[in-house]
Parts: C-alpha cells; structure tokens; sequence
C-alpha cells in the first residue's frame, strides 16, 4: 500500500523496529484505560512481538497502519480500519498514540488521513468507532473531523472501580463528502 | 436459495456430482466454458465440490434446480471485488433437455438480482467466445460489448475472440423498471 502523507504526518506499513514505539503504550494506564479488555492485563513483550508479525505478514485483517512523523518516519502510534463488512461497505476505526505524540494535533490529523483512505480508496459507506463517554478529548477529535454521537452503550465497560458509559460515533460516506 | 420464476439458486452437494462430470464431459459444454475441453473424473468433481462449495472469500459457485428440484445446470459469481464492487458471472445449462425452454434466462435474471441485490454490486462482467450463441441471450439482457480479446481460443480447429460483456447496476435497473437507490458518489 503507498504511504498517505499528510502536513505532520504520514500513515505507513508496520516495520520490525515499531516494537518498541507499540511498547511504550501498550502498558501505560493513561492509554490503556480507555481501551479495556485485553489490556487490563500487563502485556507481555512476546504478545506484543506476535501482533506486530501478524501486520508484518499481513494476516491481522482489516488496514493496520503506522502513524509516524512526517520528517523521520517514526513510529508515533498506531490506526486502523477493522471489523470490515464488505457487503454492508462499514468498518470500524481505532487510533492510538504513543503517550509523548499526544496532544499535538497528530491524532486529528491521522484521523483525517485514515476517513480519506477508507472513503476515498477502500470505498467504505460507513466508518464507525467507540469511545469512553469520559474520554472528552477523544470525542471532541471524532466529532471535530465530523464523526455524529449516534448512541450511548450504558455502563458497558467496568474501568477503575465504576461503570462506564461508551458512546458510538459514524461518519457515512454522504457526509464525509458533502459537509 | 434463492428463487426465480423457473429454477432456484441452491448450495452444491456431494450427490450432484454425477450429473456435472457427465456435463463437463459433454464437449458442446465444456468447449464454451474457460477451463476448455478435456476429460473430467468423478473424484475430481468431488474435490471441487468440497472445495467451492458455499461462500469464498471472493466466489459463490450455486447449483441451479428447476423449482420441482430437478437439478439442471450451474452458475457462480467469482472473481468479486469489494473494493470496486464487480465481479465476474458464469453458467451453464448442462442438461441438454432443459435448453431452448426459459432456464437459463431466469438463471441469469435470478443471479443478476443476487449480485446487485444481494451483494450490492456496481457492475457484473462476463466473457464469452465468440462461437457462443448464448451472446444473443447476453445481448437481449441488456450486457453490453465492450471488446474483444483477439483470437485467445482454440476450438474445433479455428482461433476464436473472446468478447468481455458488462452490465451496470443502474443500466439493469432501468431495463427491468426497477428503482434503485442513486449511485452515491
């Protein structure tokens, strides 16, 4: 697949040394409350290892690619388009930064990239995502690049002690065109 | 599965085998179809069967049984293409007693609902020799010619064109009064 360049960034494949940029998320509970399962547990280096050979083979499924800074090439996290249901033309988005990449626009950014990809090339009909409800920031990003809260799962995720709301944002292919 | 006027769409099964080897082994058939003539065993036909019967990644090879179950021929849709949403359509009507009556028109008809319907498709494409007079059928279904790829088939001694046949979902629609909703952009 080509790169998809951008001003900061560029979106490109997985290659061997990422490891350690996956690595300096993939147990850092600043990120990974917000993602639950699996990563409530530490992870292990080899599980870590495994993932990134199944991008490197390409038999993860879905577009799995690396966020990485325009000028060096790396790694700042890591984005994705899963979940594809081909008939129904919708997959679903995840992005994730490395702790030091937040904050400087290039999660807005990749996102940007990542909807211009699955719209303009995968030609996707629906792109959708979910987030904690308490994770504002995130939220203000989806709906900034014009991603519509659509519903509220109900204390669907137990995270430190509580029960937390989930929201459901999409963009459809109509809007990402015409707004 | 999925029913016509005339004949239904259904999975292949092991007990059809018979029949298809005994079709594929028909000359008139098999010389029209890409694979070409030559003999074909039942325990090759087995092995097809086990390995393309149901869903692929990007095929769907169907049986086709007159709607009293009397099994008549064959279609698939292959070569599907979800990033442009196309794919490739095939067929034959192997029993010879089934020809001439209607079958196969509501074969075509029934497959063509499934890839645009069903699977949402844009365009469905098809190949054919030149020699094959189901183009005329092809034609009046509203596929349309658009080239041929010069003598790529030897057949009963001759060199012969393959013609690429395509029908646009939107074309298919308005041939059969149907509303669809507009292609987006």
């Amino acid at each position: 697949m080509p790169h998809i360049h951008g001003e900061n960034v560029f979106l490109r494949d997985f290659r061997q040394e990422d490891i350690s940029g996956m690595r300096a998320w993939c147990n850092d509970p600043g990120i990974t409350r917000f993602l639950g399962g699996r990563y409530t547990a530490p992870i292990p280096w080899e599980q870590t290892e495994s993932e990134l050979n199944r991008y490197l083979n390409g038999d993860a499924g879905g577009y799995n690619l690396v966020i990485a800074e325009k000028e060096t090439g790396k790694y700042l996290g890591q984005c994705a388009l899963f979940m594809i249901d081909h008939m129904t033309r919708k997959a679903e988005l995840a992005i994730v930064l490395a702790p030091e990449s937040i904050g400087k626009g290039y999660g807005s950014e990749a996102l940007k990239l990542l909807l211009s990809f699955g719209f303009g090339e995968v030609n996707l009909n629906r792109i959708w995502l979910s987030v904690n409800c308490n994770n504002a920031r995130a939220i203000h990003v989806y709906e900034k690049a014009g991603f519509t809260r659509e519903g509220v799962l109900r204390q669907d995720r137990y995270i430190g002690g509580a029960y937390e709301d989930v929201a459901v944002l999409s963009i459809l292919r109509e809007e990402y065109y015409h707004v | 599965m999925y029913e016509g006027r005339l004949v239904r769409l259904r999975e292949m099964r092991m007990e059809d085998a018979e029949k298809y080897v005994a079709w594929m082994n028909n000359r008139d058939i098999s010389e029209k179809l890409a694979g070409g003539a030559m003999p074909l065993s039942l325990s090759q036909e087995r092995d097809w069967i086990s390995r393309s019967s149901g869903q692929q990644a990007d095929a769907c090879h169907f049986a086709v049984e007159t709607l009293e179950g009397r099994l008549l021929g064959s279609c698939s849709y292959h070569m599907l293409d979800w990033k442009n949403r196309r794919c490739m359509v095939g067929w034959q009507i192997g029993d010879p007693e089934m020809r001439g009556k209607g079958y196969g028109t509501d074969m075509i008809e029934t497959l063509l609902e499934v890839c645009f319907q069903v699977l949402g498709l844009r365009k469905v494409s098809l190949n054919a020799y030149e020699f094959n007079e189901a183009i005329r059928l092809y034609e009046r279904l509203g596929f349309i010619r658009e080239g041929a790829f010069r003598k790529e088939r030897f057949v009963r001694g001759k060199w012969w064109d393959e013609y690429r046949y395509g029908l646009f979902k939107t074309e298919w629609a308005a041939q059969r009064g149907i509303s669809i909703e507009p292609d987006e952009v």
